[in-house]
C-alpha cells in the first residue's frame, strides 16, 4: 500500500470511529448493518469473486452462524467471545461439507447445489422447532466483558467495527498471499492452474471454508446486534443480495466488497418507508451495473484512468 | 383411494410441468437459468386479473391476451437485458434474472399494491365422477390445458421451420448461425414463448391460489421438478413435474399433509446429491 493511500485509509477509519459519537443512535445501528454486510460480502468475494466458484448459498452460512452463536450463548451459556468464533468454526465446517460435492460441479449445477443448500437450511430452521424454536425465533443476549455489556447500538458499533476491521484486514492478507494467487489462477483457468502445480481441490475447499467462516461471523454479529433471530431473516434472497453486493462493488476485489456491501445495505435504509421502491431501486442498480459496469464500481476507476490516458 | 390421490397428483403435477418447461426452454436455448420465471407466472396472473376481472373480457380471450402480453414482456427482457449481456460471465446473467424478479415484483406492487386478489373460477363447479374417483372440473381443465399447451409447442418445435431453427440454435448456436438462422431472433422468440408459458400457468393457478406479488414462490416447486427431470431435457421437465405432483400428493396422503412442502425439498436434496443431472438430463462437456 502506498503511504498516501495508507494515510487516506487511516483518516477515513478515525473519522468513522468518531462519527457515531455525534450522530443519533439509529445511525450507529445502520453502520453496524453495513459492517456486517461488508464482512459477508468479503467472504463471498473470496469464493465467488476470487476463486470463480458460484455460491448461491451464502445466506445459509449466515443463518448457521447466527443460530450457532445464539444457541451457544443461550443453551450452553458460553459467552459471546467464545460463541462467536465457535459459531464461525461450525459454519466453516458446514462450508467444508458443501465444498465436497461442489468440487465435482461447476456452473449451473454448482449454482443449484448451493441454492438448494440455502433453501434447505431455511426449511430446517423453520421445522426443527426443538432446536431453533421455529418461526418464534430466539432471543439473544448482548455480549459482555466482565460487567460491561454491549447493550446499546453505539457500544455494538465499536465491537462490530473492530471485528470488521480485523476480518477485512485478514482477507486483504489472504488475497495478497500465495493462497489468493491460487484462488485467482483457479478462476482464470483450472487447467493452467493445475499445470502450474496449484492443488485445485485443496484451494477450492479452502475458498468455501473461508466464505462460510466469514458468513458465520457475519451471522453471529447480526444475531447479537438484532438481539433476536428468526428464520425469515435468512431467506434465500439474502444470498442474492450478497451476490449483488460483490457484483455491484466489484468481483475479485476487497475494496469492491466494501463499496458494494456499504452501498446496497445503506440504500434500503433511505427507502425504509416504501418497500416496493426498495426492490425497484435494488433491481435497477443491479441490472444497470451488470450491463454497464461488468467489473463493478471498482472497475470504474480503471475505466476512467484508461479514458484519461487516451 | 390410491387412484384418487394419483389423479390429484397428476393434475397438480401438470402445472409444475408447465412452469418447469418455461425454465428448461430458456436454459436449453440460451444456457440461462431464468430465476425470474416465478415472477413471470405472477405477471401472467395479474394480466388475467386485468383482462378477465377488470375488463370483463371472455375467459378464452383474456387467456390469449395475457399470453400475448407475456410474450411481449419476454421479448423485451431478451432485448433489453439478455442481449447486452451476451458474452458476459455466466454469473452476471444469472444475477440479471434475479434483478428482473425484483423489478417485476416491485412494479406489480407499485401498480396493484401488495394485497391479495381472488380470481373467480371460469369452470363449472360440480365435480365429475369416474368410477370411485372424483375430479373437479377445474383441476381437469387445468391439466387438460397445460398438456395441450405442451403438445402444441412440441409440434411447433418438431414440425415448423421456426421451431426447427430454435432447436438447431439450442444444439449449436455457431452452426445454426452459419446456416442462416438469426440467433438473436431465436432467443427473442424463446424468451417470448417461455414467458407466455409461464403466464399461462399463472392464469391457470389464479383461481387456486390468491393472486399476490409473492405467488411466484410456486416456481420453487417447478424448479425442483425441472431438476428432478433433468434441467436440460424438455420431456424430462414434463415427467419431473408430473412425478413431483404425484410424490407430493402420495406423501401428504400417506404420511402427513404438513410434510408436503418439505417432501419436495427432500426430493431436491436427494436429486442434487445422488444425481445432479436429474432423471433425463445429460452432463454437458464444457471446454475449460
Amino acid at each position: 500500500m502506498k503511504s498516501s493511500t495508507r494515510m487516506i485509509v487511516l483518516v477515513f477509519l478515525v473519522a468513522l470511529l468518531l462519527f457515531p459519537l455525534f450522530m443519533e443512535t439509529y445511525f450507529s445501528y445502520v453502520l453496524c448493518i453495513i459492517f456486517i454486510a461488508v464482512i459477508n460480502a468479503t467472504g463471498l468475494n473470496l469464493v465467488t469473486g476470487y476463486s470463480g466458484q458460484t455460491n448461491l448459498g451464502q445466506s445459509g452460512f449466515v443463518a448457521i452462524g447466527a443460530y450457532a452463536t445464539a444457541l451457544f450463548m443461550t443453551r450452553m451459556g458460553i459467552g459471546f467471545w467464545g460463541a462467536l468464533p465457535a459459531g464461525g468454526l461450525i459454519t466453516a465446517f458446514v462450508g467444508l461439507l458443501i465444498a465436497i460435492p461442489a468440487l465435482r460441479m461447476r456452473g449451473l449445477y454448482l449454482a443449484l447445489v448451493t441454492f438448494g443448500f440455502a433453501a434447505i437450511t431455511e426449511m430446517i430452521l423453520i421445522h426443527w422447532v426443538s432446536l431453533t424454536h421455529g418461526p418464534d425465533g430466539i432471543r439473544v443476549p448482548s455480549p459482555e466483558i466482565g460487567s460491561f455489556a454491549f447493550n446499546s447500538d453505539l457500544r455494538m458499533f465499536y465491537l462490530i467495527f473492530a471485528v470488521t476491521a480485523f476480518m477485512v484486514y485478514m482477507a486483504k492478507n489472504i488475497v495478497n498471499s500465495r493462497v489468493g494467487r491460487a484462488f485467482i489462477s483457479i478462476r482464470e483457468s483450472e487447467i493452467a492452474a493445475q499445470a502450474m502445480g496449484v492443488d485445485i481441490t485443496r484451494y477450492k475447499i479452502m475458498a468455501f471454508i473461508l466464505s462460510a467462516f466469514y458468513g458465520g461471523i457475519a451471522g453471529g454479529l447480526w444475531a447479537t446486534l438484532a438481539m433476536f433471530i428468526s428464520p425469515d431473516a435468512f431467506g434465500v434472497v439474502e444470498s442474492i443480495i450478497a451476490l449483488a453486493m460483490i457484483a455491484v462493488g466489484g468481483m475479485g476485489s476487497i475494496l469492491g466488497s466494501i463499496i458494494g456491501g456499504a452501498l446496497l445495505s445503506f440504500l434500503p435504509e433511505i427507502l425504509r418507508e416504501a418497500r416496493e421502491f426498495q426492490e425497484l431501486l435494488f433491481g435497477a442498480i443491479l441490472v444497470i451495473s451488470l450491463i454497464f459496469l461488468p467489473n463493478g464500481i471498482v472497475g470504474l476507476h480503471d475505466k476512467i484512468r484508461r479514458g484519461l490516458a487516451k | 383411494m390410491f387412484l384418487q390421490v394419483l389423479v390429484s397428483g397428476i393434475t397438480a403435477g401438470s402445472l409444475y410441468a408447465l412452469i418447469a418447461l418455461g425454465f428448461v426452454l430458456i436454459y436449453r436455448a440460451t444456457e440461462i437459468v431464468n430465476f425470474a420465471q416465478g415472477e413471470v407466472v405472477m405477471i401472467g396472473a395479474y394480466f388475467a386479473l386485468l383482462f378477465y376481472v377488470d375488463m370483463h373480457l371472455p375467459y378464452y380471450l383474456s387467456f390469449l391476451l395475457a399470453g400475448v402480453s407475456a410474450f411481449l414482456v419476454g421479448m423485451i427482457i431478451n432485448n433489453l437485458v439478455c442481449r447486452p449481456l451476451m458474452g458476459a460471465k455466466h454469473l452476471a446473467v444469472v444475477m440479471a434474472t434475479f434483478a428482473l424478479s425484483f423489478l417485476m415484483r416491485s412494479i406489480i406492487r407499485i401498480i396493484w399494491g401488495s394485497q391479495y386478489y381472488s380470481f373467480p373460477t371460469p369452470f363449472p363447479e360440480t365435480p365429475y365422477k369416474v368410477g370411485r374417483v372424483i375430479i373437479s372440473p377445474q383441476n381437469l381443465w387445468i391439466a387438460f390445458i397445460s398438456l395441450g399447451i405442451m403438445l402444441f409447442f412440441y409440434l411447433f418445435f418438431r414440425f415448423t421451420k421456426t421451431g426447427k431453427s430454435m432447436f438447431a440454435t439450442a444444439q449449436n448456436p455457431e452452426a445454426a448461425s452459419l446456416m442462416g438462422v438469426s440467433i438473436q431472433r431465436v432467443y427473442t422468440m424463446i424468451w417470448g414463448i417461455s414467458c407466455a408459458m409461464g403466464a399461462a400457468s399463472g392464469i391457470l393457478i389464479a383461481p387456486l391460489y390468491a393472486i399476490s406479488p409473492y405467488m411466484g414462490i410456486i416456481s420453487i416447486k417447478a424448479f425442483t421438478a425441472a431438476v428432478l427431470g433433468g434441467f436440460n431435457s424438455l420431456p424430462g421437465s414434463v415427467i419431473g413435474g408430473l412425478l413431483l405432483g404425484v410424490i407430493e400428493n402420495l406423501g401428504s396422503f400417506y404420511i402427513s399433509s404438513a410434510y408436503k412442502d418439505i417432501l419436495s425439498f427432500l426430493v431436491l436434496i436427494a436429486v442434487l446429491i445422488f444425481k445432479p443431472t436429474g432423471l433425463f438430463g445429460t452432463e454437458e462437456i464444457k471446454r475449460a
